[in-house]
């Protein structure tokens, strides 16, 4: 029933955490996404995430109008909401890549 | 099957039909996920968005011949979902109305760089790319390996145990859910399934099979199937005779070789059935000595040898099948490959063995007294298989 905390996993949760919402403007960056499309990109990765994390997240990026959604028809079911980014989100995103690169330069220079 | 109350809900503006329980579980999952968002402004529609995706996930769970939705899928629904982050960090783990959100947090495997942080990897079949039904290329996935290694090992499993390789995909075929799901996709590449699902899952197909529905659909593929593979083997026979002709002139002119080739092929023809008829018999006698083995350490009243290890004698039993049943497949191959091909001398081949084989259990029942009294015993032994089987479940 506890988790046992020795895990890198555990560990590094704040981090992978605080990076899931880069990923998430890369994904939509590319096109047009439904949720369910943008879990399966992530489930291969280290960033595996799930729906209970996404709408959330998903919901604070639109309020900071990073991204927007249009609902689209599905063959089966109810339309969808299928997720863009805005522009201001397109210039966060460009933001953020520069920031990551020059955090991998200090990181590499630093130690041997 | 016990009857289970049920609950119809509605989510997203669609009805669904949940066991009580399950009704329960996921109430309490919506009630925590409203209680966390309490200060979102954007309650609302997340929470429309977390209803849709749980619609979506039940919808996978349902088809025209299952309209309720279990108990146990809703719980395995609500872990898909994962624990809803209200923006206030990490949730609590173990909340309660999320059973299973904590433990499938816990599930991570320490140090694996690659996949799986929270999803848990499953064995599924994978029909895109696959040649049968999507065994070996689920395999392939949840071992994380070439799926080409799976389909050579599955071959020689195949060609070693005589057949009998055949046996265990079909179970496999019909246990092994399908990756239906874009969830389940990624599930399938992604800890390892437990046996509760596939008894659910075979559970599910039995009642598709008594349906027949089900049973028809895979029957229509299965020979689809088969025509193909024929069309195969007539394109093969072509090429040989292709082959023949202009490497070694034209042989079936000759008259001589052109008689016994086409009464290989007629002979061929008539004794396929019987071939096939003699495999079985010999397959279901080498199930059966193997399962007498395991259960009462001897075969046909044969103990064995007390130095002899059971694995060793299940491994001579399984060499000797297939001794006793290469030429049988030859033979099979040369009446599907007809007259022209090399398949004609493994036809008398096979036609020579068979009756080397029969003329030797022959002389053995006249000359053997062993061999009259295993023969002599053979109902008590059957008596005794059947006992030992019965512990397994194997109603016989």
């Amino acid at each position: 029933m506890t988790p046992e905390p020795n895990s890198a996993n555990e560990k590094f949760s704040p981090i992978r955490k605080g990076l899931l919402e880069f990923l998430i403007l890369k994904i939509v960056e590319a096109e047009k996404v439904y949720v369910a499309d943008m879990l399966k990109k992530l489930s291969r990765t280290e960033f595996a995430t799930q729906e209970g994390t996404l709408y959330p997240l998903l919901s604070r990026l639109r309020r900071e109008g990073l991204v927007d959604y249009e609902w689209k028809e599905s063959e089966a079911g109810p339309p969808r909401k299928y997720y863009e980014l805005t522009a201001k989100g397109r210039s966060q995103l460009a933001e953020l890549n520069d920031y990551w690169n020059a955090i991998n330069k200090t990181i590499d220079s630093l130690g041997k | 099957m016990i009857m289970r109350p049920v609950i119809t809900i509605s989510l997203n503006g669609n009805s669904y039909q949940l066991e009580q329980e399950g009704y329960e579980a996921l109430r309490a999952y919506l009630a925590t996920a409203e209680a966390r968002l309490a200060d979102n402004p954007d309650r609302a529609e997340i929470l429309a968005d977390l209803e849709q995706a749980i619609a979506e996930k039940c919808s996978g769970y349902l088809n025209p011949h299952k309209t309720v939705v279990t108990s146990e899928e809703v719980q395995r629904v609500i872990r898909d979902m994962g624990p809803v982050d209200g923006g206030t960090g990490e949730p609590p783990p173990g909340a309660p109305g999320e059973p299973g959100a904590a433990g499938s947090q816990s599930t991570e495997q320490p140090g694996s760089a690659k996949g799986s942080a929270g999803t848990a990897r499953r064995l599924y079949q994978i029909r895109e790319g696959a040649m049968l039904s999507g065994v070996c290329n689920g395999l392939a996935a949840y071992f994380n390996v070439d799926v080409t290694i799976v389909r050579v090992i599955f071959v020689v499993l195949t060609l070693l145990t005589g057949g009998g390789w055949i046996i265990a995909y079909l179970i496999m075929m019909f246990v092994i859910p399908y990756a239906e799901t874009s969830e389940e996709h990624a599930a399938a590449h992604g800890l390892p399934f437990n046996a509760q699902e596939l008894i659910d899952r075979a559970k599910l197909h039995y009642a598709q099979f008594k349906n027949g529905r089900y049973w028809r659909r895979r029957w229509r593929e299965q020979r689809r199937f088969w025509r193909s593979q024929q069309r195969q083997w007539r394109a093969e026979s072509r090429y040989w005779r292709e082959w023949q002709r202009t490497h070694e002139g034209a042989p079936w002119v000759d008259p001589p070789s052109s008689h016994a080739g086409r009464a290989a092929y007629i002979l061929g023809g008539l004794l396929l059935p019987i071939f096939a008829l003699i495999s079985g018999v010999l397959f279901l006698a080498l199930i059966l000595a193997i399962v007498s083995l395991i259960a009462t350490h001897a075969v046909l009243g044969w103990a064995l040898p007390p130095h002899i290890p059971l694995w060793a004698a299940i491994v001579i039993a399984v060499l000797l099948y297939s001794v006793v049943v290469s030429p049988l497949r030859l033979a099979r191959h040369g009446g599907y490959y007809g007259p022209y091909g090399h398949g004609w001398i493994g036809l008398w081949g096979a036609l020579l063995w068979t009756a080397l084989i029969v003329a030797g259990v022959w002389v053995a029942l006249l000359h053997w007294p062993d061999v009259q009294h295993f023969l002599e015993h053979l109902s008590t032994t059957i008596q005794g298989i059947t006992q030992g089987a019965r512990p397994w479940g194997i109603d016989t």
